[in-house]
């Protein structure tokens, strides 16, 4: 058909020769897609595999490092807040920190990553319940496991506190055996048949912790800081069985706490059978309006992550190993940084004026941490002018006395406030004060008298004052600074004695009580004020406490024992159960207005300073003053060094030798200017001062003066050679600051024994100071010629006018270890008298009966009395003015001094070694440390002081 | 304080950790997604390359099968492939489809070309199969272009056969209407011839009773 059309045709042709091409172009594909099959399956495939391995590993490698990353961070989970207990190793856990528990963890949530062929990582991360940061109060459905609950709970938390969580489990119907572990937690109150007491008892515990932890800034004792907080404890009651176990009063009590208790870190936690009605219709809605249960989704703190879980202690091991832990544990100790508490650049201390009043941040409470303040004067017009401080041993006092005295100094110039520190019997708090600029005295091991002394001083310091107002018509230190100071700017006096009992200790007189009565009553209006410390506010010894004590406004108490605190006078009712919270080092209840329960005491803690804060502190303080440093340091303990002795240092202020005017005026000098405090000093007298040693006051120095009197002889007797021998040996030293050389003799008879420690002391001073301007004689056949020549003199001054005798230099015969010059000794005569067989012995009792009339003095030196008497009958020791006494036998000090008070001078033992003086003219014995020799490098130290004085004038 | 994620030291609180620990939950829920991704994607990827290798090698086979057999004559006449309606006959549209499949094999080439956007290929891979691609497209377009060419001139063929065809239909459909119009014609004037017969009787009938009436009437 068509066959004949030419287009049919024509197409027909064409295509054939198409379906050549197309068949020729289709076979030519074959090759490339050949080569295309070859390179993908040589080639790429496996390069895609390898590439799509690296990807894989790279994500497998991620998913191990996330897999890692979430149990190393799930590790860094303290024990105590990990999901299970049961899974942790208790026996590991060192209970050392303190987790506060804002929130409880109660359960956990289970979390899965699925890595593919790498497996599953579950994760559990815990669940908690708000719980002292809430005002809630929970319950979980009562059943078979309320136990194993409960045991959750208490393990929970006492893991988290380990010296801080307290207990009280309510076990009405079992009688407590449900919970038999709870007399192995630290801290519990056991619970007896009497509920109600216990609960009420509680709340008593809430008052208080309301009352010294928390205010309008602190409602929360969770959000009081750490190192006020210390070892508080947070307490969890739980009430098993309930309600059906507990009547009235103990459900109306519970929930009084359940209300009240959250803040102030008490939890209660019921075991509650819903199905039970409480008594008389009570509603528990209405009772327990914030009742939570602890396991519903909506009371805890979900992740939304995963499957959540409730955690069961299900192990015994588990809750033995947390008691064994809490047990091992060692509570931590808080401390409150002196930091923060006062300003610590250097730069920025000494801005306050004293004028009005002193006051001292010591430490904190609540979230506050400066607010602890002790101050001194008058502010609102009601005054606090001294303090006393109570505190067992171990109670933080003498940080106290730290933080007070440093934030004092940082605060207030060295012009505004000075020190006394007073360090009592065995104290040694103060040792580091020296190089503080505000100290004026520091006082360490302080002897009774010294303390008393101490007293005296500052009273006759208010005298002064008191007189200079009066004279410039000013009532008081206020009115007289308000004034402009006039007379120059005074500072407030801070005497702080620690042990303060030291004052009333060897006070028959009752000297003590007076003076403290006399500067607690008297010394405010004169800027003088006093801040003492002891175990307990009254002391032994201390007569009429209330007259003192109603002048001592300000109370300080820290830890003291529960029998202390019932039988205090000191603080009312409120304070002293404030007092009873103070359970730790560094806690303090602070009174401003007698311990009176009319105003609130302050309640915190001490800020804590440590030793090296404290000697970097005190160098700022040092390196800030400009001023000289003028500290007179007296070490109950040491014996007194002749170089700092005062009122030398004052002698030695003049460039040149005194005259005679100058010599007057420096004698009348009161003591505490340096001077000698003698109004007696008469220059034709040719007065020779010899200081001796240390007196046991702050200003006095022991000495002897020698005048051209009769019997102006001295007489040291006692078994301590370093004594006898030191004094003699300084005031061998010392003869050069009364007189040129030309003007004075010394002729020295040593009979120490040969080759002993102290042979040759005394002519070292000779040799060092003197320049050897004396005679030195070991023998008396040696010291006779000289006494022969002195007699001569002697004789020679007899027959001269008496002011051309007044002329001749003054002569010194000294004589050491007396006892062993037999020519000394008398002997029976023939007519059965005591008599020298000597002409030497003769001698020396003639100068001794009329020598010094003629400037012959003699110094002699006996180990004990019994040689002086063989030595000198009773009238001949009367003939000497000055007797120096060392320990001796009760006898002894009779026969020698008509008192027994030589024979008590080492009561408390041989350290340091006291002296007795006792001018026969007074008759009034004075105690004092002498000058000993100890060591020849302290010794030649000494003279060398001495040597450049003497240059200084020469 | 804010402790480290990296650190060592302990956290205070559950606040902390949770500070710590959300990052890496989100880490580890990333890691845990990512890698059950790949070890998807693994799988798919290497299904991807295994069917176009797949399609490729019947490609190869199909072609082979098409050209290197018996039935495929580059003599054969498009007349001995013209069904009753004059269209293409089974052996034309069976070679159509198979000729289709080598079109098809561009459809790989692309999907290959755009392979290294979907599975990371080093450059090196990458360009060997681009050149190896690109060599078998440049054959697959001469292929196809002579298919096409091919299907033109089917096309063609079968439309001016179509036309013929139609020609023909159209020359005898007239030849049906005119004998048909004279068939109607014819029974037009047979029916004409019977109403005048009807009428015609109908009139009478009239003429019949009216002269009944008139002779009733009448009489």
């Amino acid at each position: 058909m068509y066959n004949d059309d030419v287009e049919l045709i024509s197409s027909n042709d064409a295509r054939k020769t198409t379906r050549e091409q197309v068949k020729e172009s289709a076979l030519a594909t074959i090759k490339p897609i050949q080569n295309t099959v070859a390179t993908l399956k040589g080639k790429v495939f496996p390069n895609a595999i390898n590439n799509m391995d690296a990807e894989y590993e790279a994500s497998k490698k991620n998913a191990a490092k996330a897999a890692a990353d979430l149990r190393n961070i799930c590790a860094r989970l303290p024990e105590p807040l990990r999901a299970q207990l049961d899974s942790v190793n208790w026996e590991e856990y060192d209970f050392a920190h303190n987790y506060l528990p804002k929130n409880l963890v109660v359960g956990l949530e289970e979390i899965t990553y699925s890595f593919g062929e790498s497996g599953k990582q579950v994760i559990q991360v815990p669940k908690e319940i708000p719980f002292y940061s809430s005002d809630n109060c929970y319950s979980f459905a009562q059943g078979d496991d309320s136990i194993t609950i409960i045991n959750t709970l208490v393990f929970r938390l006492a893991a988290m506190l380990p010296y801080s969580s307290q207990f009280t489990l309510i076990d009405p119907i079992k009688m407590g055996q449900s919970f038999p572990y709870t007399k192995r937690l630290p801290f519990k109150r056991m619970v007896d048949n009497d509920v109600s007491r216990v609960l009420e008892e509680i709340l008593t515990d809430i008052v208080r912790i309301q009352n010294s932890f928390l205010d309008n800034n602190t409602e929360r004792l969770i959000d009081v800081d750490e190192e006020i907080l210390g070892n508080a404890k947070f307490e969890l009651i739980v009430a098993k069985d309930f309600p059906q176990a507990y009547d009235r009063r103990s459900i109306e009590l519970l929930a009084k706490i359940a209300s009240t208790g959250p803040k102030a870190g008490k939890m209660v936690v019921l075991d509650l059978d819903s199905d039970k009605a409480l008594p008389n219709g009570a509603e528990l809605s209405v009772l327990f309006p914030d009742l939570k249960h602890i396991y519903k989704n909506e009371n805890q703190l979900p992740w939304n992550l995963g499957k959540g879980y409730r955690d069961s202690v299900r192990s015994t091991d588990t809750i033995n190993a947390i008691l064994d832990g809490l047990s091992r544990a060692k509570p931590k100790e808080t401390k409150l940084g002196f930091s923060d508490v006062i300003e610590m650049n250097p730069e920025l201390w000494w801005q306050e004026d004293s004028m009005e009043v002193i006051s001292a941040p010591i430490g904190g409470s609540g979230s506050r941490k400066n607010d602890i303040e002790l101050w001194f004067g008058e502010r609102n017009k009601q005054p606090s002018s001294h303090g006393m401080l109570a505190a067992m041993t171990g109670a933080g006092k003498s940080n106290l006395y730290h933080a007070f005295i440093l934030s004092l100094a940082s605060r207030y110039s060295p012009e505004d406030l000075q020190f006394y520190l007073i360090d009592g019997k065995q104290g040694v708090e103060f040792q580091s004060y020296p190089k503080l600029p505000h100290a004026r005295v520091v006082s360490l091991s302080t002897s009774p008298q010294l303390a008393r002394s101490v007293l005296q001083e500052l009273l006759d310091e208010m005298n002064r004052r008191n007189e200079m107002f009066k004279n410039l018509g000013l009532s008081d230190f206020i009115s007289y600074r308000k004034a402009g100071s006039p007379n120059g700017k005074l500072p407030r006096l801070m005497l702080i004695i620690d042990e303060y009992q030291t004052i009333f200790e060897d006070d028959k007189t009752g000297l003590g009580s007076q003076l403290m009565i006399s500067i607690a009553s008297q010394s405010r209006s004169a800027g003088i004020h006093m801040f003492v410390g002891s175990q307990k506010f009254s002391v032994p010894g201390m007569s009429q406490p209330q007259a003192t004590f109603s002048n001592i406004n300000l109370r300080v108490a820290m830890k003291m024992s529960g029998e202390e605190v019932t039988s205090l006078q000191e603080f009312g009712s409120k304070g002293k159960q404030l007092i009873r919270g103070c359970t730790e080092t560094g806690q303090v209840v602070v009174s401003h207005n007698g311990g009176a329960n009319e105003l609130p005491c302050d309640t915190g803690r001490v800020a804590y300073i440590d030793e090296q804060q404290r000697q970097q502190m005190l160098e700022q303080l040092s390196n800030k003053w400009q001023g000289t440093n003028n500290t007179i340091l007296l070490d109950g303990s040491e014996q007194p060094e002749i170089k700092d002795n005062t009122q030398l240092q004052t002698l030695f202020t003049s460039p040149q030798r005194l005259n005679e005017d100058e010599w007057i005026s420096y004698a009348n000098k009161p003591d505490h200017f340096g001077g000698l405090n003698d109004n007696e000093w008469y220059p034709i007298e040719r007065p020779s001062v010899l200081w001796l040693g240390k007196e046991m006051n702050i200003h006095g120095q022991a000495k002897v003066i020698l005048r051209r009197r009769a019997h102006e002889h001295m007489l040291l007797v006692g078994d301590s050679n370093e004594a006898r021998l030191g004094m003699l040996s300084y005031m061998v030293a010392q003869l050069p600051i009364n007189a040129q050389s030309s003007q004075y003799q010394v002729h020295i008879l040593d009979r120490s024994i040969k080759g002993s420690q102290w042979c040759g002391v005394l002519s070292a001073a000779n040799d060092s100071v003197l320049n050897n301007h004396a005679s030195f004689s070991e023998s008396f056949k040696d010291f006779s010629t000289h006494l022969t020549s002195v007699m001569a003199e002697f004789e020679k001054r007899q027959h001269m006018d008496e002011e051309e005798m007044l002329l001749e230099p003054s002569i010194f015969l000294i004589v050491n270890e007396a006892q062993r010059v037999k020519e000394l000794v008398k002997k029976d005569n023939s007519f059965g008298m005591k008599a020298y067989n000597d002409d030497g012995g003769v001698n020396l009792a003639t100068l001794l009966e009329q020598g010094s009339e003629y400037g012959i003095h003699l110094v002699l030196s006996f180990d004990n009395v019994r040689s002086v008497t063989k030595a000198f009958d009773r009238n001949d020791i009367e003939s000497f003015r000055h007797k120096v006494a060392l320990q001796m036998s009760e006898e002894d000090s009779f026969r020698f001094l008509k008192t027994r008070d030589a024979a008590k001078l080492q009561a408390d033992g041989k350290k340091p070694i006291y002296a007795l003086h006792i001018d026969q003219m007074q008759n009034r014995p004075t105690k004092f440390k002498p000058y000993c020799y100890s060591q020849d490098v302290i010794l030649h130290e000494n003279f060398e002081h001495l040597s450049n004085l003497y240059a200084k004038w020469a | 304080m804010t402790i480290s994620v990296d650190g060592n030291e302990l956290f205070d609180n559950i606040d902390e950790f949770k500070k710590a620990f959300l990052p890496l939950h989100q880490l580890g829920t990333q890691a845990s997604n990512q890698i059950i991704k790949n070890e998807e994607d693994k799988s798919s990827k290497q299904a991807l390359i295994k069917e176009q290798v797949d399609a490729l090698e019947l490609r190869i086979k199909f072609i082979e099968e098409i050209f290197n057999s018996k039935n495929f004559k580059t003599t054969d006449d498009l007349f001995e492939h013209i069904d009753e309606d004059g269209d293409e006959g089974q052996e034309v549209l069976l070679l159509r489809r198979n000729l289709t499949t080598i079109n098809e094999s561009l459809r790989t080439v692309k999907l290959l070309q755009n392979l290294n956007d979907t599975i990371e290929l080093d450059s090196d891979v990458n360009d060997e199969l681009q050149q190896d691609l690109s060599a078998l497209k440049e054959r697959c377009d001469a292929a196809q272009e002579h298919i096409n060419k091919l299907k033109s001139q089917e096309i063609t063929f079968y439309s001016r056969y179509h036309q013929l065809m139609e020609d023909e239909r159209i020359r005898e459909e007239e030849e049906q209407k005119l004998l048909q119009k004279l068939a109607e014609e014819k029974a037009a004037k047979a029916l004409r011839r019977k109403g005048i017969m009807k009428r015609l009787m109908l009139t009478s009938i009239f003429v019949l009773v009216v002269a009944g009436y008139l002779y009733k009437n009448m009489f």
